[in-house]
């Protein structure tokens, strides 16, 4: 009788790549976040000014006593972007603030950097959480008014003119989610608790503000409004939609600015995103 | 470790510090494949050791491979090592099936997969009826088993618990002892960390003692005894006639010393296997009736309290 072989065999089979290993991250926070009440109320409310541009929209282009309603160009998408990062913001605070926080409180953090894993797997994973969500809150239903303007539009003339919108939403978006959320996953890295977390980064976007707006007045030189983050925003707003700035100055400040605070808070990921240590 | 086979883990010049805290200091060592247990009193370093060998935390200094890589920055080999945190390392508000299968996914299975071996592994640590409930509402003994569960999901070659009987009742303790030799006997290897010593007395023989960072000795616990002869081993005999065995063995060169008691004698002795050889000897000579044959120091606990003392 043939006796076969107990002793443990490893797996063999597939597995899934590694390189997409933290969109298993992403993808788990995303169905967590979506399958709560109050996040899809919140998630409702951020649309409704979408919704209401899409009823001017529909509106302007009923009649000619409405068409005159609004004048839909690069300027009103630009508008609703920023409007819409008042969402991103509060996002940004919850649950951004919390993604980090939460692991290092539960210490889950040990048990992902135990897998096949790496620090920057967990970072890309937790971003993707932030990024997924500023998606649908800001580029995606600007594209979609986009399209809706195309759509009822029965010319040509506005496609031809704007084609470069939706390129200048998408750009714009990706700019401004990865600063804000990089930020906001570095507040996270520092502290415990999600509540800390979500304070210091909103301490640190209106002290920027507060700072810059303070350092411009008592210098009298508009070049200190990069140290405001929201101005920063309006700054890389204008490169990429034209149009004045508010205090009309070069994008070369801003943009080194912005790649600051990215260039921070990457290294304050690296520094922070690690196992637990417990020092005796 | 007199184990010829490939070792599991091996450390050379291994230390982590935190900045004016030592972790780990000049570890060098070789683990071999089965079970090793690790064990030190709490601030030891076995923590570190085990965070270290996990690929979690960078060396300082020195270098570590495992299963023959090295642990630091390789994520594919953390796919053939399962391990276990001491503290509590979950989100209270999943469910335990969710939480492992999630793990499980990390680690490159597929949904459907994940569902498959979440089960098997729950199943393995008796919380099959408990997979739906939320882990914050599990006992701290259910937590356990939970966290044991996602270390041996995905079939790992090495399992690394840190102090995985904590907080277990006597049946989860036991149960889980058998799983952990079971899982030995399959040819998996293991390194397991506790300070309940009887208990790693009832899974290995192999251990590594570990004290404010350092090894303080590595191998079989006879093999450890004998390097601390300082510290001389006592074995008592029971017997119907202290006395005149005693007076037998005051003159053995390797009797350090003695004691009388009413229905036996304690002897102390730096080399207890050569004492063993020659002892049934003198026990057929005299005709002494020997009941009983006790060594007080063949556990761990007394090498353990002589070692790190």
């Amino acid at each position: 009788m043939p006796i076969y072989d107990q002793s443990y065999r490893p797996y063999r089979g597939t597995l899934s790549s590694h390189s997409m290993r933290w969109l298993t991250i992403a993808r788990a926070g995303l169905q967590h976040y979506l399958s709560r009440r109050m996040f899809l109320i919140f998630l409702f409310t951020a649309f409704i000014p979408a919704i209401a541009r899409g009823v001017i929209i529909w509106l302007s282009h009923q009649t000619n006593a409405t068409r005159d309603l609004t004048s839909i160009d690069g300027a009103w998408f630009r508008n609703f972007l920023d409007w819409q990062g008042q969402f991103l913001l509060l996002v940004c605070i919850w649950p951004g603030a919390i993604l980090i926080a939460r692991d290092l409180k539960t210490n889950a953090i040990q048990l992902y950097l135990s897998k096949p894993l790496t620090r920057t797997d967990y970072v890309a994973g937790k971003f993707a959480i932030l990024a997924g969500i500023a998606f649908l809150l800001m580029p995606a239903p600007a594209l979609l008014l986009f399209l809706m303007e195309v759509g009822l539009s029965t010319d040509t003339a506005f496609i031809s003119s704007y084609f470069w919108i939706p390129f200048a939403i998408l750009g714009y978006s990706l700019v401004v989610i990865t600063g804000a959320g990089l930020l906001s996953l570095a507040a996270s890295s520092f502290t415990r608790s999600g509540r800390y977390a979500g304070l210091l980064f909103f301490a640190i976007v209106f002290f920027s503000q507060v700072g810059g707006q303070l350092m411009r007045f008592i210098t009298g030189d508009h070049g200190w409004i990069v140290l405001s983050l929201p101005a920063l925003m309006d700054q890389v707003g204008a490169l990429f939609f034209g149009g004045p700035t508010e205090f009309g100055l070069h994008p070369l400040p801003s943009l080194l600015m912005y790649g600051l605070v990215v260039g921070l808070s990457l290294l304050v990921l690296r520094r922070r995103v690690r196992a637990v240590e417990i020092v005796t | 470790m007199t184990d010829t086979a490939a070792p599991i883990i091996r450390a050379e010049g291994l230390s982590r510090w935190y900045k004016q805290v030592i972790g780990i200091n000049d570890v060098s060592l070789t683990i071999a494949p089965g079970i090793t247990g690790l064990l030190g009193p709490n601030g030891a370093g076995k923590s570190t050791f085990m965070k270290l060998i996990t690929g979690q935390i960078r060396p300082s200094r020195g270098r570590c491979l495992v299963l023959g890589q090295p642990v630091w920055n390789n994520p594919p080999l953390m796919r053939r090592v399962g391990f276990c945190p001491e503290q509590d390392a979950f989100y209270s508000g999943m469910t335990g099936l969710a939480w492992v299968r999630g793990l499980l996914t990390l680690n490159g299975w597929s949904r459907a997969a994940a569902q498959e071996k979440a089960l098997a592994a729950l199943a393995a640590v008796s919380l099959l009826e408990a997979k739906d409930k939320k882990i914050g509402a599990y006992s701290k003994g259910m937590r356990q088993r939970v966290k044991l569960a996602q270390a041996i999901a995905h079939e790992p070659e090495l399992l690394i618990l840190d102090e995985p009987l904590g907080g277990m009742d006597p049946m989860g303790r036991r149960s889980t002892i058998k799983m952990i030799k079971d899982w030995a006997a399959q040819g998996r290897s293991i390194i397991v960390s506790s300070h309940i010593l009887h208990e790693i007395e009832s899974m290995t023989s192999s251990i590594l003692l570990v004290n404010h960072g350092r090894i303080v000795a590595e191998g079989n616990v006879h093999e450890i005894r004998e390097l601390i002869e300082e510290h001389p081993h006592r074995i008592f005999i029971q017997c119907d006639d202290p006395r005149q065995l005693a007076g037998r063995l005051v003159g053995w060169p390797v009797v350090a010393g003695m004691r009388l008691d009413e229905d036996g004698v304690e002897v102390q002795t730096t080399k207890p296997d050569a004492f063993f050889t020659k002892l049934p000897d003198v026990i057929l000579a005299d005709k002494v009736r020997v009941t009983r044959l006790l060594s007080p120091d063949d556990n761990l606990q007394a090498v353990f309290d002589y070692l790190v003392k």
